[in-house]
């Protein structure tokens, strides 16, 4: 075999793995499941911001909406927010804007609100720069892959639409596909960045950082400082969730490494949720997670968890059959 | 990057992922003082408070105003070694109008005369503070961040 005849079937390997990853396609499951907990996200992150409209987007905000947009001056980001002005159109907008949430989570005009949400999300982000947080950009994110993928063909109202007027059920899809592999991805940059951003504070080297993080009482929802007398403990902790963030992005692919690099995302993730203060970032990350678990998985365990509506809901949406 | 920045600038794709990096730290709380001309009391207030913000993500929204209001700031002189003389014009100006809008926010909220806000730093117990009996709240962890200091610059939030 000649270099040349060598070199063209690696890159037509190549090319096979590259269209075998992106676009095969896929089962609703995974993306269904999270787009029902992702949708419920952002209802609820967007929920909290009417504890206070007027004091977050009204004329006298924290931030008012000129200084807003004074600050993202030269650069691109847009926010239909800006532009409101009246208690009652702020009201109305918000209001709307929930309804569209509402309706992504239940998966009832799927396709339409989906990519409404995710424009609605971002909107919201660029109208509140200085109160947001990791949960606003993992909100985005997961916005971002449901408004590409076809997250409403289960689990949702729209499937029951199709199940009552007898019209079939979309099975695999390649957007569906595309999705779930857009959110791997960012996932793993994600995870990449925050671990090299960490290796570049001694805390994390020493293994103090841990500790730092649950003495914050500000961040501090369940008091753990009686681990204060275990100094080995709190460092393996630290090094362990370095070790795991900067490398995520390699042991998750693998069958044999995924459910390690998964177990270790619900304990650092549920643990910034319980005792960080920051259950809702924790749940967002974890919902983000799901994108590395197997359709089969999610399906049998809904139709466990949700007994005799899953019968239903798969006589409505079919079981999952890998063709 | 600039072909891509319309594209990462919409999408709020332009900001780092760093979660508790590089180092978790002390952090910043506003204290702020209200007075009326009417002859009430005056009144302080911190953000965030757990007692007033609820539920908790609307707490964070609060400490969250006070940290990256924080994160802004460079002091009202240009310390001599600064690198981007520039960059700091833009950073005062951006630190003292949100500052101001902050200020502005409370006084129409509380129907107020005259608001004054401090930045204050709570900083973590040691191991051994905490091993002692400290409370986490100690009086001793807490101070107040003058206007004219440095304060410490590129400390990133979860």
């Amino acid at each position: 075999m000649s270099l040349w005849q060598a070199a063209s079937q690696w890159l037509a390997m190549w090319g096979r793995g590259w269209n075998r990853f992106w676009f095969s396609p896929r089962l609703p499951h995974t993306l269904a499941l999270v787009r029902l907990l992702g949708g419920s996200m952002l209802f609820y992150t967007h929920l909290v911001w009417a504890r206070d409209l007027e004091g977050f987007f009204g004329p006298h905000a924290w931030i008012p909406p000129d200084l807003s947009r004074q600050q993202a001056a030269g650069s691109w980001a847009w926010s239909h927010l800006w532009f409101v002005q009246s208690t009652a159109a702020l009201w109305a907008l918000h209001v709307a804007a929930l309804l569209v949430f509402a309706a992504l989570a239940v998966g009832f005009f799927t396709s339409f609100v989906a990519p409404l949400a995710w424009l609605l999300a971002v909107s919201y982000c660029h109208r509140l720069n200085g109160a947001l947080f990791g949960l606003d950009q993992i909100n985005v994110t997961i916005a971002f892959c449901l408004a590409i993928g076809r997250s409403g063909d289960a689990y949702s109202l729209d499937c029951l639409w199709r199940k009552l007027r007898a019209q079939p059920v979309p099975e695999k899809s390649v957007w569906t596909n595309l999705a779930i592999r857009l959110l791997q991805l960012h996932l793993c940059i994600i995870y990449l960045f925050g671990g090299m951003g960490k290796l570049r504070g001694e805390t994390w080297w020493i293994g103090d950082a841990f500790w730092y993080s649950i003495a914050s009482y500000e961040y501090q929802s369940w008091d753990i400082t009686w681990l204060a007398p275990y100094p080995a403990l709190m460092s393996l902790v630290s090094h362990v969730t370095v070790f795991w963030e900067t490398y995520y992005c390699a042991l998750v692919w693998p069958r044999l490494t995924r459910p390690i690099a998964l177990a270790l995302a619900v304990l650092v993730h549920g643990g910034i949720a319980v005792f960080l203060g920051m259950p809702t970032f924790g749940m967002a990350m974890l919902i983000a997670n799901l994108a590395f678990v197997p359709e089969a998985w999610v399906s049998a365990v809904v139709a466990c968890l949700i007994g005799p509506i899953g019968r239903l809901h798969g006589r409505a949406c079919g079981p999952v059959v890998d063709r | 990057m600039d072909f891509f920045r319309p594209y990462i600038d919409l999408a709020y794709w332009n900001h780092g992922y760093f979660f508790f990096a590089p180092n978790p730290g002390p952090s910043h709380l506003l204290k702020c003082r209200l007075y009326w001309d009417d002859g009430r009391q005056p009144m302080e207030l911190w953000f965030p408070d757990r007692q007033r913000q609820w539920p908790r993500l609307f707490y964070h929204r609060h400490f969250m105003l006070a940290e990256q209001l924080h994160m802004l700031f460079v002091p009202a002189e240009m310390p001599a070694d600064f690198p981007d003389p520039e960059g700091w014009r833009r950073q005062r100006a951006a630190y003292e109008a949100r500052r101001a809008a902050f200020i502005e926010h409370l006084r129409h909220r509380y129907g107020a005369a005259r608001v004054e806000m401090v930045r204050v730093e709570h900083r973590p117990l040691t191991p051994d503070e905490r091993m002692a009996g400290m409370a986490l709240t100690d009086p001793r962890t807490y101070r107040e961040l003058p206007e004219e200091v440095p304060g410490p610059v590129g400390e990133e939030l979860p």
